[in-house]
């Protein structure tokens, strides 16, 4: 258990905090992660709580919407703001007493490889404000994937998607309350039957939340081809490990099948 | 630090750090509801709470991100003796059963209603995601949030509930609210936990790393050094006797093969040593500081591994027997080696364990060959199930002190009076130096008839005097309490053209873990509560147990019988595809009715001679037409989605209720002045509501009202003996002693009411409320019969004892349908109808006899759809987390859950009951297997049928 509880009013003291306390802190949003008493933070000495940050908070803006880093998943759930394809996501997670606490910011920040937020964020071309020592910079949220990660999250900003802009999600958990096993999400236009600005995005086969560009490339521009097709491409781009909840070929499997499901719907919409 | 919260609505200052968690801040300030049955993970939900009106789990936040803010707990809702509309909604429709998590609902629910006010079937569902609850399938909830919001309107508005039973009498088999559910409803005081004093010491265990293994050295010094620490045990300085942890009956027909700490340890998780210190903290590093030397050996993980010929010997023990010794037991001897301890049989259960075998057994009638000779069909199929964990909300926890030189035990426990006679003879001293006290216990399902730590808590607190928490972590729970035996059961057939059976042959061998507890039983229960529901004059069983080292089995609900189910019946339907008839009919031309004489129970008494049974009561038959009615059985399934496909299956199932000749109960009524009673039963209430069946008895046989029976149950000081709660014994034996003890107090009533009327006895009968009557028109009333036999001239205060023993054996039928889909690309099984159709006599408690019903069907749909425990090639359980281990939570119910009771009326069970909550548990695995044959065409030997494993069955994945 952490012996401090640093709770800084300025973005900048936080970030100081962070810098001269390095491995030995964590910073501390939501809790579900940092608090979660089998996480490495829980060992940490110092927690710096971003709860009086002013974070929080959905607001319309110009051409978007942007999502203050300490708003919980249930607020974005809940919130008219946003697009239903973020409400599924947020909906997707957990159960109601973690996303009443979950925030967007640890969702980032953990990043785990099956993060049911962030493929939706992908497919709407989100990027992230982001708090640095040298000042505040937008981050795209695929780079932060990557590992593009320092600085304080303090907002989600998600642009207004083009009216025929299509998304689908999908996801596989084992039971209704847990982590998903496999997620994918995606976004497209039908151009005169062609599929345009295709965004695939999959969680639960790498480290992190990926884009499969292989995948976007080779169909870009191009009717839905079957599904044989789209499976056996999805399949070959994807490399997941094997764990106690399924091997590599099952977890490939449910990637192509689950990347292909949610292009169909998108098609179809 | 000193932080401002508003708690229930006024302000209270907390002094804590910033950095401590909120649940352990909240319990010190008083708040008990805040319960942990994860350790910390926010996996279980107990501990949820309203945060400025949203529910959170509170051990996922600390103190200092919750100051200033507003919190709210179900110890906000109740005033004093009354219960809000949302509690008592709750505690009349049956969802408050073992009330560990009741809190937790209460306040999801009360948020709910907050903000939506006619939530739909979803919304309820959301509301709930995050709260997990073992005993209640959940499914009662939502009449609970109907019933809340109606009452919000009209506090007096009652509803339909549950169909009632019996319109004779007056409590039994009517909606009655649970007796203990205002103590749960309010978020009290009730369980062990909460009966701590200030100053208590922790007990923590130092578990073995190893799955096999001898310890060579343990040096304890340093932690016995370390400042707090109070006792450090290990084999070196326990007490030296061989005991039996099974929690059963005496003499046991399990081995006598447990050591409080042994020489040797046999699975990941067994005990090496125990630290008593002041602070948990201080225990913890004292583990920290104790040194062990081990000498590996390799494990035994599998039943394969453990009869192979030159596998690792668990147990080359010193072996004796009470009775029955074989002629060669001292050559026998020969082959033990001192640091594998001993093990004492109290008579022979067939075992080797110098081969690993724990038990045997073998049995049947007719002739099996002459049978498969006549059979124009043989089907011959080996069905597998995994090791599942019962999961209790609560984990296994003891706290135990003195009382002036008595040492008392506050148990979670389905067994005191067992509990008491094992440990009295440990420690080493007489019952009456013992009191056990059985509190709320937060779920139970066979896990807490073993004695899994009370008897090392127990010995600290004899040997220091000091006060002693022992709580298991999940962790614990999962590796170091019980779990289902695994089993592979070979099961070969053989019927006529017209499905007609002539022989069954069942083979089943079982994996019994290090320990033997109910190794004979459980394997057995197999047998014998699946091969009676089918009616075929050659029947063959053979049983065998092996020792491994993978964590300990024991007891679970359903006791075996829903591996054995699951094999049986299942080859049944296996049976109909190959005969090409339809799976109903083929049950229907073989099950068993009324009438029918259950020869093949001679066979499978435990460790002893059984008692042959006919059958009375059996509502098999209007079960099997009802289900399939509800189902549409036969009529054709389309599915929209060409990648999703359905399918429909069926199992009959049965159970037992209680163990005839070998089980008793015992109460007694006693007569308060003012004509009120008093009863004392020593029947175990895991939250099943066996309080309010006792109860009931009471109330019904004396003519009185409910509120007129106080009861006391399950303190060894103070209440009769009773086996406890197992073997679905609590009503039949626990319910009869009680009408038994109410129908003595009956007579003297009767005996003093003549005397005071100067009337005949004969002419004489009870009449509600609490009067005796007279043919004549004269009564007198019981608060009159009270003072006249307490007043100095009287008989003196009127009590009445009873005991409930037969050697009749009442058996609850049922059958499973179910209705699922399978998404032939994911393997996904969805369940979208889940029918549990089920005599249980007269049920008492009707509402929460569908409870348990609910409960025990999602419990074994995660069964046979989630979970398993894994193991790694070191015997290391993978998932011994509510991550990685699934249970069934509300998201998971059949879309249409129904459970039904079909009215029956036993002759010998009190009031014409029988047992309901274990039978339960039998139907999911076969149903569900037969309805993913219907729906793809594969048939799914081992469970759980997991998407993979369905997939790989189905030839998309390569297995």
């Amino acid at each position: 258990m952490a012996s401090h509880f640093h709770q800084p009013e300025r973005i900048e003291e936080a970030l100081r905090f962070k810098q001269e306390l390095g491995e030995a802190a964590y910073f501390l949003a939501g809790g579900t992660e940092v608090n979660n008493s089998k996480s490495k933070a829980a060992q940490a000495e110092h927690l710096i709580w971003l709860g009086k940050l002013g974070l929080g908070g959905i607001k319309r803006r110009e051409g978007g919407v942007s999502i203050g880093a300490m708003t919980t998943l249930q607020e974005m759930l809940e919130s008219e703001l946003l697009h239903p394809a973020i409400h599924q996501a947020a909906r997707n997670h957990a159960n109601r007493n973690i996303r009443n606490v979950a925030t967007i910011g640890g969702h980032l920040a953990t990043c785990r490889s099956c993060a049911d937020v962030i493929p939706v964020l992908l497919a709407l071309r989100a990027w992230l404000r982001v708090a640095t020592l040298s000042g505040e910079l937008e981050r795209d949220i695929e780079r932060w994937l990557l590992g593009e990660r320092d600085g304080i999250v303090l907002s989600v900003e998600v642009p207004d998607p083009p009216a025929d802009l299509r998304v689908a999600l999908e996801c596989h958990t084992r039971t209704a309350n847990d982590v998903s096993l496999i997620t994918a999400g995606v976004s497209l236009r039908n151009e005169q039957g062609c599929m345009r600005d295709l965004i695939v995005a999959a969680g639960g086969v790498a480290a992190s939340v990926v884009r499969l560009h292989e995948v976007e490339a080779a169909l870009e521009g191009k009717p839905l081809p079957s599904r044989e097709e789209v499976e056996s491409l999805v399949a070959g781009q994807v490399n997941p490990i094997a764990d106690i909840r399924g091997s590599a070929d099952f977890k490939r499997h449910l990637a192509a099948t689950l990347v292909e499901r949610a292009l169909r719907k998108a098609w179809n919409r | 630090m000193r932080f401002v919260v508003n708690l229930n609505g006024s302000p209270r200052t907390i002094e804590a750090e910033a950095h401590e968690n909120l649940r352990e801040v909240l319990r010190r300030e008083g708040i008990l509801s805040v319960r942990a049955g994860c350790d910390g993970e926010g996996t279980c939900g107990s501990c949820a709470v309203l945060l400025d009106g949203r529910l959170v789990n509170t051990c996922l936040l600390l103190v200092g991100q919750v100051a200033g803010r507003e919190l709210r707990t179900v110890e906000s809702l109740s005033r004093v003796r009354e219960l809000s509309a949302l509690q008592t909604a709750f505690v009349d429709a049956g969802v408050v059963q073992c009330g560990f998590c009741t809190p937790a609902m209460l306040m999801a629910i009360f948020e709910l209603l907050e903000k939506v006010e006619n939530p739909t079937r979803e919304q309820v569902k959301d509301a709930l995601s995050g709260t997990f609850c073992r005993c209640t399938g959940y499914e009662q909830v939502f009449k609970a949030v109907q019933l809340a919001i109606e009452r919000r309107r009209d506090p007096n508005y009652k509803g339909f509930i549950a169909p009632e039973f019996r319109e004779e009498l007056l409590h039994v088999g009517k909606v009655r609210r649970k007796v203990d559910g205002y103590q749960l409803a309010r978020g009290g005081p009730a369980f062990v936990e909460d009966r701590v004093a200030p100053g208590h010491c922790h007990l923590k265990v130092l578990a073995s790393p190893h799955a096999h293994a001898y310890i060579r050295h343990v040096d304890t010094s340093q932690a016995e050094a370390l400042p707090g620490v109070v006792l450090v045990v290990t084999h070196k300085n326990c007490p030296d006797v061989w005991y039996n942890a099974a929690g059963q009956g005496f003499p046991e027909p399990s081995p006598y093969d447990h050591r409080m700490f042994a020489q040797k340890v046999l699975h990941v998780g067994d005990r090496v040593a125990a630290v008593v210190a002041e602070t948990e903290e201080i225990a913890r590093q004292a583990l920290d500081l104790i040194e062990v030397e081990y000498e590996l050996l390799p494990p035994v993980l599998t039943i394969d591994q453990a009869k192979a010929p030159d596998a690792p010997i668990l147990r080359k023990a010193h072996v004796e027997y009470v009775a029955g010794a074989p002629a060669d037991l001292d050559t026998y001897n020969q082959g033990a080696d001192p640091r594998d301890g001993h093990i004492i049989y109290q008579f022979p259960i067939h075992a080797d364990p110098h081969r690993n075998l724990a038990a045997s057994v073998s049995g049947g009638i007719g002739d099996i060959d002459q049978g498969f000779s006549e059979a124009e069909v043989i089907l011959e199929r080996t069905y597998e199930s995994a090791q599942v964990q019962c999961t209790p909300v609560e984990p296994h926890v003891v706290y135990t002190r003195m009382e002036a030189d008595r040492l008392v035990i506050h148990a979670s426990t389905q067994v005191p009076y067992h509990l008491r006679r094992i440990i009295s003879r440990i420690i080493g001293v007489p019952e009456n130096r013992i009191r056990v006290v059985k509190e709320r216990v937060g779920g139970g399902f066979g896990a807490k008839q073993d004695m899994v730590l009370e008897e090392v808590a127990a010995y600290c607190t004899w040997v220091t005097g000091r006060d002693i928490l022992f709580r298991m972590t999940r962790e614990e729970e999962f590796i170091a309490s019980r779990t289902r035996h695994v089993m592979r059961v070979r099961i070969k057939l053989g019927a006529r053209r017209d499905g007609q059976l002539t022989a069954i042959l069942m083979d089943l061998e079982a994996n019994t873990g290090p320990y033997g507890d109910h190794c004979l039983t459980v394997p057995m229960n197999a047998c014998s509560k699946s091969l009676p529901l089918l009616l075929c004059d050659n029947v063959l069983f053979h049983v065998h147990t092996y020792y491994s080292n993978i964590p300990p089995t024991g007891a679970y609900q359903g006791y075996g019988a829903p591996q054995g189910s699951y094999a049986l019946q299942l080859a049944m339907a296996e049976l109909a595809d190959e005969l090409g008839v339809d799976h109903l009919a083929l049950l229907e031309k073989n099950r068993v009715r009324d009438g029918s004489m259950l020869e093949i129970l001679r066979c499978l008494g435990e460790g002893r001679e059984g008692i042959p049974q006919k059958v009375f009561s059996c509502g098999l038959g209007p079960a099997l037409e009802q289900g399939a009615r509800m189902l549409g059985w036969g009529t054709p399934l389309e599915s929209p989605d060409p990648d999703v496909k359905i399918g429909r299956g069926v199992a009959i199932i049965q159970q037992g209720s209680g163990l005839p000749g070998l089980d008793s109960g015992n109460a007694a009524v006693t007569m308060f002045g003012d004509g009120t009673f008093m009863l004392l039963s020593g029947g175990t209430d895991l939250g099943t509501g066996l309080d309010t069946v006792t109860v009931k008895m009471v109330a019904e046989t004396l003519c009185t009202r409910m509120e007129d029976v106080a009861v006391i149950a399950a303190d060894t000081d103070t209440t009769p003996f009773d086996v406890g709660a197992y073997a679905s014994s609590g009503t039949f034996f626990s319910g009869g002693a009680a009408r038994n003890a109410a129908l003595g107090m009956k007579r003297l009533l009767f005996r003093e009411a003549a005397e005071i009327l100067g009337e005949p006895e004969e002419n004489l009968r009870l009449e509600f409320p609490s009067k005796v009557a007279s043919r004549s028109g004269c009564f007198v009333t019981y608060e009159q019969i009270a003072r006249y036999t307490q007043s100095g001239t009287g008989r003196g205060q009127l009590t009445a004892t009873g005991v409930f023993v037969t050697d009749k054996g009442s058996f609850p039928y049922g059958a499973h349908f179910c209705e699922l889909a399978v998404d032939t690309r994911t393997g996904k099984v969805k369940i979208r109808k889940y029918y549990a159709l089920q005599d249980a006599g007269t049920p008492i408690n009707p509402e929460l006899a569908l409870g348990q019903m609910y409960g025990g069907a999602l419990k074994t749909i995660g069964h046979a759809l989630y979970e398993q425990m894994l193991l790694d090639e070191q015997g290391r359980c993978l998932n011994a987390n509510f991550v990685d281990y699934k249970v069934p939570q509300i998201g998971d119910l059949p879309d249409d859950f129904q459970a039904v009771l079909i009215d029956t009326d036993d002759p010998f069970g009190p009031y014409g009951a029988k047992s309901i909550s274990e039978i339960s548990c039998n139907g999911a695995a076969p149903c569900i297997a037969a309805a993913i044959h219907d729906a793809v065409g594969v048939w799914m030997r081992t469970w759980p049928f997991t998407p993979e494993k369905i997939l790989e069955a189905l030839g998309t994945l390569e297995s």
